[in-house]
């Protein structure tokens, strides 16, 4: 039933000029290829990484690059080639469970906001306003702060306010398509409201979603390595990138540099927000057709 | 000085947007003080931020009688607020330390600084606001030009270039940019310091770094709103009537295109709070953010959690959001009439 409908969406889609725009465009092949690679390096962590990520090696302490180590080790003789290959699973994992807790928060409240009008609109969006003008971040270091560290602990502490943008979109389109005729028509001959949004609502919604998730995917890899970085996120020596920095904050200089273990994870990071960034402009560019020319 | 003149309804919207304040101040209020409540037991986290990590029953229950903690929470929260009722030695509280109520400026005292979390931050806040200052200047002068000139110079080099900078400039960590500008101009070069905060030099390298990372985003806004007002049609019309381009393009493009930017620049400043905090304590700055981190929250290299220190910063970066909303809000209504008389308040 649900395989069915995407198959049909995917074949819609594929027979969209939507779609014929963003697979010419160079930033699409471009982000999708760091997309691509950087998937497969996640998966195929244990093959790619030629060493534990977190096994120490005292005696290769604080090394530049070398046929031993790709990119050099850490205070501790980490590998941090090892280290960067494991980090990405870090990464795709809060990109993409911060992305669905966010949207399984905001995509019901919006659609129900839109959908129901009046005093529940009022409600909710009165809600999503003060949650947008919230400072995000400090909220979820509050969070870490009692609740303490780590990944899943992390991603919830950033959802608490980043729901609030897909519940305004999906308001926004709810309310866009609400007046059509075909809803009209479906609510004559008695469809029921699951139903409506189900089967006109959601699908309707489905490119601008995806736009937004393609867009707050980069958000939430800056956020979530940001939150590390500061000691209250993913807590070394876990693998991940904003905790790597946060070690590697302190031999920049004298009296024990070793600038290039800072430069690698930050490179990391940048290549595959970069990718997403490509990704969602080409996804937005192509889903709206005024801004392409 | 003469009245400020403003446009017919304004008066009557920021009164109303201003009696909005009184409820938002509340729901600010019982957040914050919600925070040391949710931490389980008020009393451990005081003797704890004293040094006592595994204090005896006796010492808590001690303490919580000297804070009035054992109280209902109303009581507590009335008493935190306000600071009535005030302490009672019958019940074990002590006058000494029992709060004075935020209203008079009381957040408590840090055992770990030794001082009252109001000099503190008193101390800070300037700092951090300095630094918001000097950032924000840095992002709007950065995003205006970048966009301003790839929209002009539209398919050409300048628009690649500067929209393929502000690109990157969204996708560069700001924190690591950070490091790597105190990499570069402080340790490689030694041309600026990169820690502390003691003159007009210290704020450059933070400044430009948390700047830019507004800019990235600003340019990108400014350029598809200068390119959405050079098609409409009194573009047009002025280039028809023989308008130098010159004119056409600052006092009539520019002026309608900055609206946009000018109201995601403020519904991004929440933004900028949460960046100020990760390039203070890149920068070693000693305003409000390195105070919650590091004083408070007890990471990047602070000793243990302070929760007293916690609330001020929290409270004080709300009451930030809070009011940069009325502004975007008042700005808004200013430019939008529909607005003013309508529903929203």
């Amino acid at each position: 039933m649900l395989g069915n409908k995407i198959r049909d969406y995917l074949r819609g889609l594929r027979r969209s000029p939507a779609f014929r725009y963003f697979k010419r465009d160079i930033r699409a092949k471009v982000g999708f290829a760091i997309v691509l690679v950087v998937v497969f390096t996640a998966i195929f962590a244990s093959f790619v990484a030629p060493y534990d990520p977190i096994e120490p090696h005292y005696e290769d302490r604080l090394q530049g690059p070398s046929g031993k180590y790709l990119m050099g080790t850490d205070w501790a003789g980490r590998c941090l080639f090892s280290r960067i290959v494991y980090g990405t699973r870090y990464a795709l994992a809060v990109g993409f469970l911060l992305i669905a807790v966010q949207a399984s928060i905001g995509v019901p409240l919006g659609l129900l906001a839109g959908y129901k009008g009046g005093r529940v609109d009022n409600l909710v969006m009165r809600i999503v306003d003060a949650t947008l003008a919230m400072p995000g971040l400090i909220i979820a270091l509050a969070f870490v702060a009692l609740f303490g560290p780590g990944l899943y602990k992390v991603i919830i502490a950033l959802a608490i306010t980043g729901w609030a943008g897909y519940a305004r979109l999906m308001r926004g389109q709810t309310l866009a398509v609400k007046g059509e005729t075909y809803i009209e028509a479906a609510k004559a001959i008695g469809e029921k409201d699951r139903t409506i949004i189900s089967r006109y609502v959601l699908p309707n919604s489905i490119s601008p979603l995806i736009v937004l998730m393609t867009m707050t995917f980069p958000a939430a890899i800056l956020l979530a390595s940001a939150m590390s970085f500061l000691g209250l996120g993913v807590m070394p020596p876990e693998p991940e990138w904003g905790a790597m920095l946060n070690e590697s904050s302190r031999y920049l200089g004298d009296p024990m540099p070793a600038p290039l273990w800072s430069i690698f994870p930050g490179i990391a990071i940048i290549v595959l927000v970069l990718g997403f960034n490509f990704l969602g402009d080409a996804l937005r560019d192509a889903f709206d057709p005024r801004l392409r020319e | 000085m003469r009245f400020i003149r403003l446009p017919g309804g304004m008066y009557g919207f920021i009164i109303r947007r201003l009696l909005l304040l009184i409820p938002i101040f509340f729901a600010v209020s019982i957040l914050v003080f919600m925070l040391l409540q949710m931490t389980g037991d008020p009393a451990r986290q005081v003797l704890m931020a004293q040094g006592i990590l595994e204090p005896n029953p006796e010492q808590l229950e001690a303490v919580r009688h000297q804070y009035g903690y054992h109280r209902p929470i109303y009581i507590q929260y009335i008493r935190w607020l306000t600071g009535y009722p005030s302490a009672d030695p019958n019940q074990g509280e002590d006058p000494r330390v029992m709060t004075r109520g935020l209203l008079s400026g009381d957040l408590g005292y840090s055992h770990k600084f030794q001082r009252p979390v109001k000099d503190l931050m008193l101390e800070r806040v300037p700092n951090t606001l300095v630094l918001m200052g000097a950032a924000f200047m840095v992002s709007l002068a950065m995003g205006l030009l970048l966009g301003v000139i790839a929209a002009l110079r539209r398919k050409t080099w300048a628009d690649y270039t500067g929209m393929g900078v502000a690109l990157f400039g969204v996708s560069i960590p700001n924190f690591w940019q950070g490091m790597m500008a105190i990499l570069i101009f402080a340790i490689m070069l030694g041309w600026l310091p990169a820690e502390g905060y003691y003159g007009l030099k210290w704020l450059i390298l933070p400044a430009l770094t948390l700047g830019t990372a507004q800019a990235g985003s600003l340019a990108r806004m400014t350029r598809s709103s200068m390119l959405d007002v050079l098609r409409q049609d009194y573009i047009r019309t002025a280039r028809a009537k023989g308008l130098r381009e010159r004119a056409v393009v600052y006092t009539h493009a520019l002026k309608n295109a900055i609206i946009p930017v000018v109201t995601l620049l403020f519904l991004r400043l929440p933004y900028l709070f949460g960046g100020t905090v990760i390039i203070e304590i890149v920068f070693k700055w000693p305003g409000m953010g390195t105070l919650l981190v590091k004083g408070g929250m007890g990471a990047a290299g602070g000793m243990g959690k302070d929760w007293f220190i916690i609330q001020g910063g929290v409270l004080m970066f709300l009451v930030l959001a809070v009011l940069a909303n009325l502004l975007c809000d008042i700005a808004y209504a200013y430019l939008n009439p529909k607005i003013r008389y309508g529903e929203g308040g």
